[in-house]
């Protein structure tokens, strides 16, 4: 990581003595260390040789939605590869500076140029071990679904978008990021998600050493989300921008 | 993608999101097993159009919740000070552990979907979009939840402020 990284300056709320810095850059310490995630493996072994369960009738219907979405949108979602993280803070109505710590990728990343394949689709039984010997106590979800689950095909191709775009910006893919961003603002130019798609770009250029072209697509950021969540973060990447 | 692909690949953030949720270090593994146990048993509900992470962090956020309420833990007051934490001097910075306690002391004052957006949106960094499918709240409800959650950190935040600065002046 370079030293004095623009992107590594992050929005933090700013309290007397920097205390709220310090607490939120000290999430950094929830990491797993590679041990741990280990551990918990081990435990899960039994599993790991157990089938998956297949998709019952509500899978099926989802995976044929998916098609749906693929054909229509000619986008494919995809898994996210490993997060990075970030403290990150911001608040309404104050300074906000903080060291974020963006954590190395774990996993591969998904190059979001490459033709995406869906590898969520329930997979056929590999195995019939016994049960699993673990715990199998833990609660259930809710059959609640999410709110976007009964999007439109076009909501659900731009909100894949804007998460591949969010999740090339935390692996530090700035490049296709912007790509990805760009695309979204072709296609849904005044989409739902249309502020996200911005931040990300502004994120991108930063990252990108295109200051001048951060700083004016910060200023028209400003001047249509005047009180953005996302304000803080970009007015301490983009210094003058507001 | 097998099961033990979906762990390899969300593990890491299971682990982070739990512990951010407010369970304790020491329980974090036992949590996180529960949370992949239910994933690899209810995986024929899951619905592929959304992304695999937003699903498994849900459930986390269930299974978090549901441990919370058993273990019962001893609610501390934000603005507590250790027993026996020096306060800090002028320019020195409070040690990361110390940092860390108090912002669990702050994040436990925000409701379980307030500290999912907070945690979310804030640490994990993902878009609003995404935290709010996550925790099944509308895009707008979920702004409105992260402004109220700012508001309560920072002031948990000053009540640490005060409570050490106040120490510091006793001595």
């Amino acid at each position: 990581m370079k030293p004095n990284d623009p992107r590594d300056i992050h929005p933090l709320v700013k309290t007397e003595g920097g205390l709220l810095r310090d607490m939120l850059a000290s999430a950094e310490t929830d990491h797993a260390r590679e041990e741990q995630l280990e551990g918990l493996h081990s435990r899960l072994a039994p599993l790991f040789t157990t089938a998956l369960p297949i998709a019952a009738a509500g899978g099926v219907k989802a995976a044929t939605k998916l098609a749906i979405v693929k054909a229509a949108a000619k986008s494919v979602l995809s898994i996210k590869v490993a997060i990075g993280v970030a403290a990150i803070g911001a608040a309404s109505g104050g300074a906000y500076y903080v060291v974020a710590h963006r954590a190395p990728a774990i996993a591969p990343v998904v190059v979001p140029s490459a033709p995406r394949v869906q590898t969520t689709a329930p997979p056929l039984p590999t195995a019939t071990t016994p049960a699993p010997t673990i715990d199998d106590s833990a609660p259930a979800p809710s059959a609640k679904k999410p709110p976007t689950t009964k999007v439109p095909v076009d909501a659900a191709a731009e909100f894949d978008l804007v998460q591949r775009g969010g999740d090339a910006l935390l692996q530090r893919h700035a490049g296709d990021a912007l790509s990805l961003a760009n695309e979204h603002a072709r296609r849904f130019p005044g989409g739902a998600h249309a502020e996200d798609r911005e931040r990300i770009a502004i994120e991108a250029l930063v990252d990108l050493g295109r200051t001048d072209e951060a700083k004016t697509r910060a200023r028209r950021f400003f001047a249509r989300y005047p009180s953005s969540a996302y304000r803080p973060r970009i007015e301490s990447l983009v210094p003058g921008a507001r | 993608m097998s099961f033990e692909a979906i762990y390899r690949e969300h593990a890491p953030f299971v682990w982070r999101f739990v512990r951010r949720l407010g369970i304790h270090p020491a329980d974090v593994e036992d949590v996180c097993q529960e949370v992949f146990v239910v994933v690899h048993r209810r995986y024929a509900d899951y619905d592929p159009t959304t992304l695999l992470r937003t699903w498994i962090a849900g459930i986390a956020m269930r299974t978090a919740s549901d441990h919370r309420r058993r273990a019962h833990r001893r609610h501390e007051t934000v603005g507590d000070v250790p027993e026996g934490a020096a306060p800090p001097t002028q320019g020195e910075e409070i040690d990361q552990a110390r940092a860390r306690l108090f912002l669990d002391r702050a994040l436990d004052e925000l409701d379980d979907d307030k500290r999912a957006v907070f945690v979310l949106f804030e640490l994990e960094q993902l878009p609003m979009a995404e935290v709010a499918e996550t925790v099944g709240i509308p895009l707008q409800t979920a702004y409105s939840r992260l402004a109220v959650a700012r508001k309560k950190i920072e002031e948990a935040a000053r009540r640490v402020q005060l409570a050490l600065a106040s120490k510091a002046g006793v001595r």
